[in-house]
């Protein structure tokens, strides 16, 4: 394990944050009423939902799709995103990208709407800046007849950028959205300043997509294991050599993460029925199993049960930090499969 | 020993004596006998009630001896081996409950300057999730100390000792916080203030000879955790000193009371800022200069996401497991965002040690518009 290796991970770390980010930064475009300076409440937005598409979709007919990001404005304005941080170096590979994206445009159902329906939705292709390219060969696939979309699709660039303060910044890129008051905004590069992420968006740490596991376990310890511990009275008096054992379950473990850290209590709404069936569970529970399996892989706990259901993870006082956490689970099966031959992406 | 002072230490030793009882005691005694009164004002956690007092492992102990409504006596036993009862030395210290808020205690130890470092001391640092210290801002600090000269209606406080941390600087980014004792017979407050200003420092004591006139009325000291000691009328520096520290609790819980996730309605973030006013972070050293300032906090464990253009971090506050995020990604403040479990004294101590390694600020409630 090298510190090129630890700093991959980090880097991982930070891609899948700014994905987040620009999941975020989009949902607010629709949210935020630039005329009232305030939210509208008339907005859902849905990360990972799942919506089942029709017998004319023309890539995946009676299937099922998850974008990233599903945004209903007053039940009609409506929008599906994916959102790109990096692609693979062979540009050939990028033509999934643009099939992914026309699955999409189809008569959706999975909609909070009476029918599940909405009359039209906007597709919406974000990625970030470097990879602008992108829009070049999307227009050259629609151009040459690989993709068609009969639906409005706009690109949006993403960037993080610092001068003063920092601020995630937007560019319209192609095409143009349907709903007027994003449309205007969009007319000029909007920035979303990243305090309104932290502090509008502050809860929302996981997403439709496994997170880098490192990542899960610095989030596990601080607000699950030392959590726990912190309500035993022996914590107050632990000493930097000993340790606390706490007790979890996978599922427990992964439902009070679901509850607070996902991305889809945007509205502070329970979702259940049919609602929540469309809804994904984050973090999925193959995640946190992962997650504590490296803590018992790296001498920090133990599996109590066979069924890897149960386990104990020994809470101490030392450094353990993301950083930490990196370098323990590439000290893994897991962490050496996952770090030892990646393809090059840029 | 003169036989007054005797009988003053017998009394003190014996039957249980009431605040008031204590302080004119204690300041009858430092009229007769050159002394010094050594005190810490701490805040009572929960357990101290239900344990009784009896707090602490086998390095450092205490045991209730009495307790009147308004004082208590404890003894501290402190042991340097904990495995060695030939190592362990006994203290008796004594604690004065504040009149305006009963959980907070005054402990003190009479003329015994070991029973103050190593008893009363060790004992609360040991324990500081349950005793908590107050942390004192520059502000706090010189408001308490002109405070206190206008209440004893003293024409000047002399500086003839200080014990001054400085914080980091900008060269040295992964450098350790800077150490320094200073002393300086004759400097007035406020050039001692303009020093530790102009050497981007803070006094970690202030010892300071008090002046009425032209003539001393006793030697005091104030330290940024709440300690006091004084060499005469300790009465006065308990009113004067410790009953402010005293206050700064209540400050404290109104800024970071109130934010954990877990207790808000739809755990949402319950943010706070630490307002510099200017530019501090124009300038991109100034944020790996508080990132390496964080990866020094003593009380816990930070993970740093992001540290360059912005900074994005996790800290885990150990001694009571209260977790914030912190972030920087504006010119003028650093943005705290408290998580699921997040303590009034968690948040402080996080802010404090930012106070202490790399600037002091305003704390705010944050509104940020969309």
């Amino acid at each position: 394990m090298s510190d090129e290796q630890v700093s991959k991970v980090l880097e991982d770390i930070d891609d899948y944050k700014n994905t987040a980010f620009a999941m975020i930064g989009l949902a607010n475009l629709y949210r935020f009423d630039d005329s009232a300076k305030s939210f509208r409440g008339d907005v859902q937005f849905f990360q990972g939902r799942r919506f089942d598409t029709s017998s004319r979709n023309r890539r995946t007919p009676s299937s099922t799709v998850t974008p990233d990001l599903a945004i209903l404005v007053k039940g009609q304005d409506a929008a599906v995103a994916e959102v790109k941080v990096s692609l693979p170096k062979d540009r050939n590979l990028w033509q999934r990208v643009l099939e992914q994206l026309e699955r999409y445009d189809d008569d959706l159902t999975g909609w909070p709407t009476n029918n599940g329906k909405v009359k039209s939705h906007d597709i919406v292709l974000m990625f970030h800046q470097m990879r602008v390219a992108l829009v070049d060969v999307l227009r050259e696939a629609i151009a040459a007849g690989q993709v068609r979309f009969e639906r409005p699709l706009y690109g949006v660039s993403f960037v993080i950028s610092t001068q003063k303060d920092t601020f995630l910044l937007l560019r319209l890129e192609m095409g143009a959205p349907t709903f007027d008051p994003v449309r205007l905004r969009l007319r000029e590069p909007v920035s979303v300043p990243f305090e309104v992420i932290a502090v509008h968006y502050g809860r929302f740490k996981l997403w439709d997509s496994r997170p880098p596991i490192p990542y899960l376990m610095d989030l596990i310890w601080r607000e699950v294991v030392a959590d726990r511990a912190a309500s035993d009275d022996r914590f107050a008096t632990l000493r930097r050599n000993s340790h606390l054992p706490v007790r979890l379950t996978v599922n427990e473990t992964a439902e009070y993460l679901q509850e607070n850290f996902a991305f889809n209590q945007s509205l502070g709404e329970k979702h259940s029925g049919v609602e929540g069936e469309r809804q994904p569970l984050i973090p999925h529970s193959e995640w946190v199993r992962a997650a504590i399996d490296t803590f018992a892989a790296t001498g920090l706990g133990r599996w109590v049960d066979d069924k890897q259901e149960q386990c104990e993870i020994d809470y101490r006082k030392e450094n353990l930090n993301v950083e930490e956490f990196a370098r323990r689970y590439l000290t893994t099966t897991g962490g050496t499969e996952e770090y030892g031959g990646q393809v090059a992406i840029f | 020993m003169p036989p007054l002072i005797k009988q003053l230490l017998s009394r003190l030793h014996g039957k249980p004596l009431e605040r008031e009882e204590l302080l004119e005691l204690l300041d009858t005694a430092l009229g007769i006998e050159p002394a010094t009164v050594y005190a810490a004002t701490v805040l009572e956690g929960q357990r101290v009630e239900a344990e009784h007092w009896r707090l602490g492992g086998s390095r450092c102990r205490a045991d209730r001896i009495w307790e009147t409504k308004s004082s208590v006596k404890l003894e501290i036993r402190s042991r340097h081996d904990p495995g060695s009862r030939e190592s362990e030395t006994k203290y008796l210290v004594y604690g004065l409950r504040h009149e305006a808020r009963p959980d907070v205690v005054t402990l003190l130890a009479f003329k015994d300057r070991m029973a103050f470092y190593d008893g009363i001391r060790r004992w609360v640092h040991f324990n500081k999730r349950d005793l908590v210290s107050p942390a004192l801002s520059d502000r706090r600090f010189r408001h308490i100390l002109e405070a206190f000269q206008g209440t004893e209606n003293l024409s000047g406080l002399v500086v003839t000792r200080a014990s001054v941390r400085l914080r980091m600087e900008p060269q040295a980014e992964r450098a350790s916080v800077g150490f320094t004792s200073v002393a300086w017979p004759g400097v007035p407050l406020p050039q001692a203030f303009q020093w530790v200003w102009d050497n981007n420092g803070w006094f970690r004591t202030l010892t300071f000879d008090a002046l009425r006139g032209h003539h001393e009325v006793g030697r005091f000291s104030l330290g940024r955790r709440g300690e006091v000691s004084a060499t005469q009328r300790f009465s006065a520096a308990f009113r004067a000193l410790c009953v402010p520290l005293g206050s700064t609790f209540a400050e404290d819980e109104r800024a970071f009371g109130h934010r954990a996730r877990r207790d808000l309605k739809f755990r949402e973030v319950r943010p706070l800022a630490i307002e510099y006013g200017r530019g501090i972070f124009s300038d991109a050293s100034a944020i790996r200069r508080l990132a390496s300032a964080l990866r020094l906090f003593p009380n816990g464990v930070v993970s740093v996401y992001h540290g360059n253009p912005y900074l994005h971090a996790a800290i885990l506050d150990q001694v009571d497991g209260s977790s914030t995020e912190l972030w920087v990604t504006n010119a003028g403040r650093i943005l705290l965002v408290p998580q699921m479990r997040a303590t009034v004294w968690g948040l402080k101590r996080v802010v404090q040690h930012i106070y202490d390694t790399f600037a002091e600020g305003e704390v705010t409630d944050v509104s940020v518009p969309a």
